[in-house]
């Protein structure tokens, strides 16, 4: 059975992520993830890593791939946790806006989550994930 | 931080591309050989062009912030071959066609002003010697002034097609019948001549990256553009039916200069000639500045010799600037000046020009299959409706380019050759320089890294040691 709720993980290298940072500071873009049914974004940064290119730069990838050594390079993960139901939507809004054709782009990672409960009111499930009916 | 460019600044500037006086040309030949009805013309011309500028922002959203633009696209769509023909022949080839046909009309004006005592080509050539040495020297105008000029010509135009248009001129109307022909046969195939006025939208697409919101602003500022161009078009018509008779209009070779003076007398034909003269410096330096960059792009990217993107110290690239220099005071030097002559040039230069849009619908069939699920900022609506109907009127208007028989002959003859030309270093260069698949398109990754400097020279590097890629 597919959980009700989902984890996006986004992960893309520092200088992409500080772009939809920037983007989250626009009215439009808060008013299009809310509607995406998003109410949090947590972003890890200062993480290292590469991906298929082992971290080489685009020209230097393309002439000799997998002869030079792997590099670690400054990246961020943006973690989104959303209803199941939205998500399809929502990768799609994510993916055109993270798009520039150039490798390193990113990765967008989904997957289950069983549950969430807000630790302040005990609330569980969608109430969770939305403004606490206490408040 | 810079100023953002916003839809006002993109939308003067494509009309500012799209304002050139041998338009002046264009219209005066089809209005004198139907009549009103030419505006069914205009308005077929500027849809199938706003076809191929959605086409163009859909390519611009696969491949963003590309300097060499639709030559990127076609070479990740169709292959090295037909980028090199349509990208030499739709841009170079096509404004060395151009770049005269304004200088012809520069001449024109100034002829009429200093009388017969200086020949007209002196005129311009003269234009195009300082317009070359401006931009050796790496003075460009800023897009400020673009604006300015941009503004200034599309408020004379309106101003002096809507007072042509109502009659409100202070010269005496003229009677005669709106509708020559109302027969489609004479009407349709003369949107050739109307695409004229519709070519150039495009180069709104290299603003991207300095554009506030560019997913919505690039394709919308280029259809609006191509609309206000539309209109103002077709209320000049109107304007032409009132003060001038068809017959004078179609012969003159400075029919705007005719128009104003029939309509506003003296004060009319100083207001035109200030407007043609900005028109014809801000399109002939537009002209120089955009196949520089383009060629300086295709360069970059090794589909053109390397001495192409050579620079002086002003930063200029020097060689481009010089060759289509050249070329152009050699089509000058040659005294064109009639009307018909500059519409050959302007007609030539269309027809390549219609092969580069065809190639855009096609790059954007090829893509949607290759790459459908590649993220796209922008898509064409009504796919691929909008692919298959500008194919289709493109290809129509490359069938009609002229309503001469002789000169629509005259016109294949020049094309076949330069095209055959084309073909053939085109063939050479991919297969024995490049050595890639002449139609196997290039992957889009592959097309971006290419922009990169250092690939080509980490790439010569490698063949000279005999490493195979």
């Amino acid at each position: 059975m597919e959980a009700e709720f989902s984890r996006i993980e986004i992960m893309s290298s520092m200088g992409k992520v500080a772009d939809f940072i920037h983007k989250l500071g626009k009215e439009e873009t808060v008013k299009k993830l809310t509607g995406l049914g998003v109410t949090g974004v947590t972003i890890f940064n200062n993480v290292i890593g590469c991906g298929v290119q082992n971290g080489q730069a685009e020209y230097a990838y393309e002439l000799l791939p997998n002869q030079l050594a792997m590099q670690l390079l400054p990246k961020s993960v943006v973690t989104i946790i959303c209803e199941t139901k939205m998500v399809d939507e929502l990768i799609e809004f994510l993916k055109v806006e993270l798009y520039t054709g150039h490798i390193g782009d990113g990765k967008i990672f989904v997957s289950d989550i069983r549950n969430i409960i807000r630790v302040r009111t005990g609330e569980e499930g969608v109430d969770a994930l939305n403004i606490s009916a206490n408040d | 931080m810079n100023k953002k460019i916003g839809m006002f600044g993109a939308i003067s500037t494509g009309v500012g591309m799209l304002i050139a006086t041998s338009c002046f040309i264009s219209s005066a030949s089809g209005a004198s050989a139907v009549g009103t009805p030419f505006v069914i013309a205009i308005v077929i011309a500027c849809i199938a062009n706003m076809m191929a500028v959605l086409s163009i922002a859909e390519l611009n959203a696969i491949m963003p912030n590309l300097t060499g633009g639709i030559a990127q696209y076609t070479l990740a769509g169709l292959g090295p071959l037909i980028t090199i023909i349509t990208m030499v022949g739709g841009y170079l080839i096509s404004n060395v066609f151009a770049a005269p046909a304004e200088g012809a009309m520069f001449a024109n004006i100034m002829a009429e002003l200093a009388g017969d005592s200086i020949p007209p080509e002196v005129f311009s050539v003269g234009i195009t010697v300082i317009l070359v040495v401006v931009n050796l020297m790496g003075v460009n105008m800023s897009t400020v002034v673009q604006e300015v000029v941009a503004t200034f010509m599309v408020i004379s135009l309106v101003i002096l097609s809507l007072v042509g248009a109502f009659g409100a001129g202070s010269g005496e109307t003229v009677r005669q019948a709106a509708v020559i022909s109302s027969d489609l046969k004479d009407i349709l195939p003369l949107t050739a001549t109307a695409f004229w006025f519709f070519i150039g939208a495009e180069f709104i697409v290299p603003l991207a990256k300095d554009m506030k919101n560019p997913k919505k602003n690039v394709p919308l500022s280029m259809i609006l553009s191509l609309g206000i161009m539309g209109l103002i078009q077709i209320v000049m018509v109107f304007g032409f039916k009132n003060y001038t008779p068809w017959a004078a209009l179609g012969e003159a070779a400075s029919p705007h200069v005719l128009y104003a003076v029939a309509m506003l007398g003296k004060w009319g034909r100083y207001w035109m000639i200030v407007v043609a003269i900005f028109a014809a410096v801000s399109t002939q330096n537009s002209i120089i500045c955009s196949v520089s960059e383009i060629c300086c792009g295709m360069a970059k990217m090794n589909l053109l010799p390397g001495f192409f993107q050579k620079k002086n110290a002003h930063g200029a690239p020097y060689f481009v600037i010089l060759i289509l220099g050249f070329l152009t005071c050699v089509i000058e030097a040659s005294g064109i000046s009639t009307g018909e002559q500059v519409s050959f040039l302007t007609l030539t230069c269309s027809l390549f020009w219609m092969m580069s849009y065809i190639t855009s619908h096609v790059n954007v069939i090829i893509l949607r299959k290759k790459m459908k699920n590649v993220p796209r900022s922008y898509k064409t609506p009504f796919y691929p409706v909008f692919q298959a109907v500008g194919i289709l009127l493109q290809v129509y208007m490359m069938l009609h380019i002229s309503t001469d028989s002789i000169q629509r002959m005259n016109i294949y003859k020049l094309c076949f050759v330069l095209f055959a030309g084309l073909c053939v270093y085109s063939f050479f260069w991919v297969k024995y320089r490049l050595k890639i698949s002449l139609f196997k398109g290039v992957g889009i990754h592959q097309v971006m890294t290419m922009e990169s400097p250092a690939y080509h020279s980490i790439k010569r590097a490698l063949a000279r040691e005999g490493k195979k890629l």
